[in-house]
């Protein structure tokens, strides 16, 4: 394909992405924000408190380090001894307002229905009775807060998930776990309806304690917002008891709550930080630890208060735009030159700092693709040029200890296709010197200054298991091999795996931790139990198969189950057998044999014929087959062929 | 356009295409929509004066394309994680479209802005001209440049026109 068909193809996909957003309810809801519920502020120049309640969202910013593994660009800073130590004990709540437990305005019938089994509340304290708080004495010493650790080839938990209610449940939906205080977060949100149209959803949150036990479940109408990408704030080191979540409603608007992370009690955060509800109906991003609640406008809720910021005035020849981040513990604003990796001035302290020499000690040295050539190129934030690698783009950096950063991302072997040379490397951070290169893996899923978490990359693009090498030299480290099919994620020296039905959490081997199943909701089967397979599905609704969804174990579940074809394809959508080229065993049935195909995109099930169809796109390989739906069926002996080529 | 245009339509008619725009920039469907309604919310604040000029919808394009710009600055922190956690790729397409947003994002901001605006909005390079307040040579030339970057970072041919 050429430059301009990949973009056209991928702007096609962003409008039918698109097209599934309900725009009814975008509507009511910039009518509600725009009727001046909240006075629009502009102005700028100076930092206005509004209010100064203790609260309890301490810790947006490493909160959203916590979801987002590390901040790869961020300036290296020590750890401080405080959170250099992780403690699975959870700690005491700290006074949350008097406000009364709000499940009974936030738990919902919505949320019913949605999981399979459904989802039950039990707030730790109301209907488990005193009980101690479940504890773990076993620290996990030393373990700096952001470096991994060798793991155990077992996990320390399985967590048996729900899977969505095939009655009411598109299927759809978000999974996030995050590390917290004593074990991990879990946040899953679905939704009813079609998938194309969806009418509502549902999510469960839950903290499930290293011990094995579910500390407690909340069951909330809406989805949460953003899973996974940032609305589900993990709790911070000085208020590590608690989080900040926001409840998306069908028509938009969010509810943003403060959760304890002890008992599972939730109280709006308006309430908690002691200011107007009216603040948060705006339409509001969550971004490290601001708020950002109209244009030209944040509040930012650092660790005891809660401040609206009104933008400083930009010195002159600077952009409008500038970007917040945290430098040394301080909130700042970067504003970019016309080369974004150029920083023009960085707002600090209460002035603007245009001087080249202090913003490059301030700031850190900038890895960065170079779009007028094929080369990574790491600049000075003022903008002096390093050094470069010619013939490379970068995916990922790291910032590593010793002045070095680790890099992955594509080193040459250019051309139509997949990345030919896929690879990570470890280089000196000011001069280049690459101290060693590690080929066929990548992306990186956390780097540390010991061992970082990578995930083969073949040839053809396909994924393997995520491994962990050894930073210093980039060798095998040992321990376990995550799966391919898995969400993988690491924050805090904790490693998880997200699959379709079990969550698997790894502590580092250090922790000693037993391997311990766990059932989230009562009548869940644990992992490794019998398996559930749904039998009845909503005619035509399945969910898109993953990537690595293969026909060949399609056919294997068919062959050896007594469901129906439906329920067999929704069965299998979401698992990952890993077979090597799922598509090969597809193409042997094709009616054109020369034609190859890549993995099916979809599945979908047609009831009047008993068949599923497959959705199949053309590669380079088959270009007379584009958007090509093939229907496989049920013979009389009850093996499956393929029917017909419905499209082309 | 000219002509007070009736709010409630012109949402209507433009929001899947921010939503759109917004998912070619920050990857994310939930974020785009927030940004999305963002940019209406703007332009609802504003829309004696939006309404009346001559393309609205170049006017909120512009709005969200900065909003987009300034939440993938944001994001790039994230990025490696956050696309984990978002489950692996749905298909091979999905992740082709990522790593072309993602080359794209690696571009300048006016050319990334340019190729947003011509691919995902479907705007003519008159109103990307009038939407960035520079010239129709200026898109052309720096549409060019943004191909040509792509085509180097994607790997793909360029097309000679």
């Amino acid at each position: 394909m050429n430059i301009d068909e990949i973009i056209e193809q991928a702007a096609a996909r962003a409008r039918a992405d698109a097209e599934r957003h309900d725009a009814e309810g975008a509507l009511r809801m910039v009518r509600q924000a725009g009727t001046g519920v909240l006075p629009r502020r502009r102005q700028a120049g100076r930092w206005l408190v509004v209010a100064a309640s203790l609260i309890a969202v301490a810790g947006l910013a490493v909160g959203l380090a916590l979801i987002a593994g590390r901040d790869p660009q961020r300036p290296s800073s020590p750890v401080s001894p405080s959170t250099a130590t992780m403690v699975l004990v959870p700690p005491p709540p700290s006074p949350l307002p008097a406000a009364p437990p709000t499940s009974s305005t936030l738990a919902a019938a919505a949320a019913d229905g949605l999981f399979s089994p459904g989802c039950v509340e039990s707030l730790y304290g109301r209907t488990r009775g005193p009980d101690p708080l479940p504890t773990v004495t076993t620290p996990l010493n030393p373990i700096s807060s952001t470096d991994l650790q060798p793991l155990p080839e077992q996990p320390a938990l399985q967590i048996a998930l729900p899977r969505s209610d095939p009655a009411a449940s598109t299927g759809g939906g978000s999974t996030l776990v995050r590390p917290v205080p004593g074990g991990v977060l879990i946040a899953m949100s679905k939704q009813t309806g079609s998938k194309a149209t969806p009418t509502g959803a549902g999510s469960l949150l839950a903290v499930v304690d290293a011990t094995g036990s579910v500390r407690w479940v909340r069951c909330f109408e809406g989805y949460l917002a953003g899973v996974p990408a940032a609305a589900v704030v993990a709790p911070v080191a000085d208020l590590p008891d608690r989080a900040v979540i926001g409840l998306r409603a069908f028509d938009g608007s969010i509810r943003w709550q403060v959760v304890s992370l002890v008992n599972g009690v939730t109280s709006p955060l308006h309430e908690v930080l002691g200011v107007d509800e009216a603040v948060f109906r705006r339409p509001m991003l969550l971004a490290g630890r601001h708020l950002y609640v109209t244009g030209g406008e944040m509040v930012d809720i650092d660790l005891v208060a809660m401040t609206t910021v009104p933008m400083p005035p930009y010195p002159a020849g600077t952009g409008a735009d500038g970007r917040q981040m945290v430098v040394d513990g301080q909130l700042a604003i970067v504003l970019d030159g016309p080369d974004p990796h150029i920083v023009m001035a960085l707002y600090r302290d209460g002035r603007w700092i245009q001087d080249g020499a202090e913003l490059d000690r301030l700031l850190s040295t900038q890895i960065s693709n170079d779009p007028e050539g094929q080369r990574i190129v790491a600049t000075t934030p003022s903008g002096t040029e390093l050094w470069s690698i010619a013939g490379a783009s970068k995916s990922s950096a790291w910032p590593l200890a010793n002045d070095r950063v680790l890099i992955g991302g594509c080193f040459g072997g250019g051309g139509p296709g997949p990345c030919q040379e896929p690879a990570v490397i470890v280089a000196d951070r000011t001069s280049g010197e690459v101290v060693w290169r590690r080929h066929g893996v990548e992306p990186v899923v956390e780097a540390g200054d010991a061992y970082a978490l990578v995930i083969p990359r073949r040839v053809d693009g396909t994924l393997g298991a995520a491994e962990m090498i050894d930073v210093a030299t980039g060798a095998d480290a040992g321990g376990p091999q995550l799966r391919a099919d898995a969400a993988v994620w690491a924050a805090d020296g904790v490693v998880g795996a997200i699959g379709p039905d079990v969550v698997s959490v790894w502590y580092p081997a250090s922790a000693e931790l037993p391997s311990r199943t766990v059932a989230l909701l009562p009548g869940l089967a644990e992992p490794g139990g019998p398996a559930t397979i749904p039998t009845t599905f909503p005619a035509g609704e399945c969910r898109t198969a993953d990537a690595a969804q293969t026909v060949q174990n399609f056919l294997e579940l068919a062959q050896t189950s007594g469901l129906n074809a439906a329920s067999r394809a929704c069965a299998l959508a979401g698992k990952n057998p890993s077979a090597e080229r799922p598509d090969d065993w597809l193409v042997t049935l094709l009616p054109d044999s020369a034609t190859v195909v890549e993995e099916p995109t979809g599945v979908s099930f047609d009831p009047a014929s008993d068949a599923v169809i497959f959705e199949v796109r053309a590669s380079e390989r088959s270009p007379n087959l584009t958007g090509v739906l093939i229907r496989v069926v049920r013979g009389a002996d009850d093996t499956y062929g393929v029917d017909d080529v419905l499209a082309s | 356009m000219g002509g007070q245009v009736d709010f409630d339509s012109f949402f209507r008619a433009e929001y899947h295409r921010l939503v759109a725009i917004g998912i070619a920039m920050v990857g994310d469907g939930d974020t785009a929509a927030d940004l999305a309604q963002e940019s209406m919310t703007r332009a609802l604040g504003d829309w004696r004066h939006v309404g009346m000029l001559d393309s609205p919808a170049a006017w909120v394009h512009r709005v969200m394309v900065n909003l987009s710009i300034d939440r993938y600055r944001k994001r790039q922190r994230e990025h490696v994680a956050l696309s984990r956690l978002s489950s692996a790729p749905s298909s091979v397409a999905a992740e082709q479209s990522g790593e072309c947003w993602s080359a794209v994002n690696e571009l300048p901001d006016q050319q990334r802005q340019i190729v947003i605006l011509r691919f995902v909005a479907d705007q003519s390079m008159e109103q990307i001209a009038a939407a960035l307040d520079i010239s129709v040579g200026t898109v052309k030339s720096q549409l060019f440049r943004a191909r040509h970057s792509l085509a180097k970072l994607l790997g793909a041919e360029e097309v000679v026109r």
